[in-house]
């Protein structure tokens, strides 16, 4: 069975080009448009790896991050992140870290804009290493 | 038969670039949205894609970005056709995106025949 990938992203453009993108690389895809969405999809869609945009309206991929660590979410805690955001790493980092106190902890940082299919490589490294 | 495909949801527009690229020895096969025309690629194989920009069902950006990703199209060239300058969407729309266009080349409309003609022979060679 192939893997599935949540998609979380508030551009809707962008979510139907990445679920072609991952499509045509033979895996499952199913969307979100906000943080909130996703995490009330997550129980339902059980996705193998989660691609989350940061900046969204509602709730934003931070705010996704932090819920992830609550208890409720703990299932869910081995599930691979991998951000997708037009923010900086580095700035990412620091912003979560002054928010949080501790670092933010994901899987890959992939910042925007970038070329499908290196996209479909750094997914494909994080579900070969999971499977 | 050197084949182009040419995705458009202008209808007179297809005619007449079909018309011209014939009359120089191309064959062309038509599309008229972005999803259509990534079916076509994927059903015609053609030797090179022209794509209009502004389509419904999926606009010819992320129909390149989509073609660029899949490991069987990605080698076929593409050439953007759109309304606004390269410099423009190449420094403000793909980053909005957040998926690189990757296009082989833009040309801006409207074009003239012999520009065109001029830019598919880049990638394809004459006509036969």
């Amino acid at each position: 069975m192939s893997a599935k990938i949540l998609v979380v992203d508030d551009d809707p453009d962008m979510r139907e080009a990445l679920q072609m993108i991952l499509e045509s690389a033979d895996y499952t895809v199913v969307s979100a448009e906000d943080g909130e969405q996703c995490l009330s999809m997550l129980k339902q869609e059980q996705p193998d790896l989660l691609i989350l945009d940061l900046l969204m309206p509602r709730m934003d991929g931070f705010e996704v991050c932090k819920a992830l660590k609550d208890p409720r979410y703990a299932k869910f805690a081995r599930m691979p992140i991998i951000i997708l955001s037009s923010v900086q790493a580095g700035v990412s980092q620091r912003r979560y870290e002054l928010e949080t106190g501790v670092q933010l902890d994901v899987d890959d940082y992939v910042e925007k804009p970038i070329e499908g299919r290196v996209l479909i490589e750094r997914v494909g490294k994080i579900i070969k290493r999971i499977s | 038969m050197k084949k182009v495909l040419l995705v458009d949801d202008d209808v007179d527009f297809c005619e007449a670039v079909q018309l011209l690229l014939e009359a120089k020895g191309y064959q062309v096969v038509l599309a008229h949205n972005g999803k259509e025309g990534l079916d076509q690629a994927r059903a015609e194989k053609p030797g090179l894609v022209i794509l209009d920009v502004m389509m419904p069902e999926l606009n010819g950006y992320d129909a390149c970005v989509v073609m660029k990703a899949d490991e069987t199209l990605k080698k076929i060239p593409v050439i953007l056709l759109t309304a606004v300058d390269q410099s423009v969407f190449k420094t403000t729309y793909t980053p909005h995106m957040g998926l690189m266009t990757e296009a082989d080349d833009y040309i801006a409309k409207p074009v003239e025949p012999e520009e065109l003609v001029k830019r598919v022979e880049n990638f394809l060679g004459k006509g036969s």
